[in-house]
């Protein structure tokens, strides 16, 4: 069946996956972060909230707003640039150097890291690893991604 | 110094008959009515295992601790009955507010279940199938020559002080001692990554070492804490984030993104430690200000070295054409300036108001045209 992105079940289908490959993660170690998920087009945008505790992800869910100051971090970037990344990762069965969630932030350009406390954004930078395996997970799944158009820009259904 | 005790237990005959008559069966138990108390910690969270946190209970607890230690001087576990003529160990860092953060603990348990191994979690066969032009591998191997003399310097910031921090702070020096084993990790992998790339070492640089050698000789923890954690810190964890961003291999990309995680750990027990050390004593401030003033140079002899720069740049714009080298001094521009605003950023946020406006590095920056 195939899952649509962006969509709530995209993101439970990752902690599903994420809860059955348990060992892989546990190797990574602890991983302890609140964040949100911001994808956004000239219309509209769409936001979840992710809860990792211990090894595992313990809540994902659709919200309206970011508290920056109760959350750690938001990773926000145009659903072109997500959807890029998901279809690199679904070719190379994880993300290439180009599409990984720390190159998109460091150039600040595809994606951007919002937050209130520094301390707090770091912890995308403690957590790296574990955050990159749940998002290349997706690998595995059977992606219903939006339409690209020639100029880069997609089209959602 | 030799520190020789009182008398030599080869000689003891009180204690080779306590021995003996202990080892018959009469034994004295002097220690089963130690004036301790009696706890029983479990896991707040089974799949997390039996942490420190769980543990900071009663008598036991690191919260309870008074800011100078006066009592403990010897290795006796905080919490254990001290009695009798235990040793003086002469530590010299006794006051929790210049070391303690609040997420000490934290970060300790983090350390060991996020370590890793560089023999056997970096894919190096990757390397051998699908070796890096011969310029670019040059470059990485001066870029790890480079960072081992950092991890170095890192590590001996650190175990300069672990033996001189009373054993009462035992969390803080059990996560001391998991940095430790973080930089060696830093200086095992940067070795091994230069060494299988087939350049091995390159120069070692004099510029970046008289910084690192300034940075070594802070001589208050809480100084030494900021150079090492906070500035040495960012820029590493900067350095890190940016190889994995444009990391020329899969090898590298590995590497890259797991010293990050580790450098972030460093930085998060640096920043966390100025918090709770202004938070105690909010006049330090223009202490440390004032030591900052005088080291931040060391920022621009770290990443202003050939040794660090000219690699950078290579490995940047992926090779050694003009258009390339351009393209690569853009992109390390673009570094710098991130390095410099993060750091300054975690400055002011641990409670350092106006490093941004006081601190030259951005006008450093600004007469290089970055």
């Amino acid at each position: 069946m195939k899952i649509p992105f962006p969509s709530l079940t995209f993101f439970q289908a990752l902690q599903a996956l994420m809860r059955q490959d348990e060992a892989r993660f546990r190797r990574l170690g602890f991983v302890d972060t609140t964040f949100g998920i911001r994808i956004v087009t000239t219309d509209r945008a769409w936001q979840y909230l992710l809860t990792f505790e211990v090894f595992e992800c313990r809540e994902v869910r659709e919200v309206s707003t970011f508290d920056l100051t109760a959350i750690d971090f938001v990773l926000q970037g145009d659903l072109a640039a997500w959807v890029e990344m998901l279809d690199n990762i679904r070719q190379h069965g994880g993300a290439d150097v180009s599409h990984s969630l720390n190159t998109l932030t460091h150039f600040g350009e595809r994606l951007t890291l919002l937050y209130d406390d520094p301390d707090n954004r770091d912890k995308f930078f403690r957590f790296q690893e574990s955050i990159q395996e749940f998002f290349d997970l997706a690998s595995a799944l059977d992606v219903e991604l939006p339409m690209s158009t020639a100029a880069g820009a997609v089209v959602t259904t | 110094m030799a520190f020789y005790l009182e008398k030599d237990y080869f000689e003891d005959l009180e204690l080779f008959h306590l021995t003996e008559r202990v080892m018959s069966g009469d034994l004295t138990l002097h220690w089963y009515e130690a004036k301790t108390e009696r706890v029983r910690v479990a896991p707040r969270q089974p799949a997390r295992g039996l942490t420190y946190e769980d543990c900071n209970v009663g008598s036991y607890s690191y919260d309870r601790l008074p800011d100078l230690i006066r009592t403990n001087y010897s290795m006796a576990p905080r919490g254990a009955e001290l009695w009798g003529k235990l040793p003086d160990l002469g530590y010299t860092v006794n006051r929790k507010s210049d070391v303690w953060a609040d997420n000490v603990a934290v970060l300790y348990e983090e350390a060991k279940t996020r370590r890793w191994a560089p023999a056997v979690d970096l894919p190096w066969e990757t390397l051998a199938r699908a070796p890096l032009p011969e310029i670019l591998e040059a470059a990485m191997a001066q870029l790890c020559t480079f960072l081992q003399e950092c991890a170095t310097a890192a590590l001996g910031i650190t175990s300069h002080w672990v033996y001189a921090i009373n054993q009462e702070f035992l969390e803080l020096k059990s996560y001391l001692s998991a940095q430790i084993l973080d930089h060696a990790r830093h200086v095992e992998a940067f070795r091994k990554r230069a060494l299988a790339g087939g350049q091995g070492l390159k120069r070692a640089s004099v510029c970046a070492e008289q910084a690192l050698k300034e940075l070594l000789s802070a001589d208050t923890y809480p100084t030494s804490s900021v150079a090492g954690n906070v500035l040495l810190g960012s820029f590493l964890l900067e350095l890190y984030r940016y190889m994995a961003a444009i990391a020329p291999s899969p090898l590298d990309l590995r590497l890259f993104r797991l010293a990050m995680q580790d450098a972030a750990r460093m930085v998060a027990y640096g920043t966390g430690n100025v918090r709770y050390h202004l938070r105690h004593h909010p006049q330090r401030a223009s202490f440390l200000h004032d030591y900052l003033d005088t080291t931040e140079h060391c920022l621009l002899g770290l990443a202003g070295s050939p040794e660090c720069l000219e690699p950078l740049i290579l490995l940047s714009g992926g090779g050694s054409e003009a258009s390339q080298v351009q393209r690569g001094s853009r992109a390390v521009a673009h570094f710098l300036r991130q390095t410099i605003a993060d750091y300054l950023e975690r400055c002011e946020h641990a409670g350092l108001s106006g490093r941004s406006t006081r601190s030259q590095l951005p006008q450093y920056l600004q007469r290089l045209g970055v």
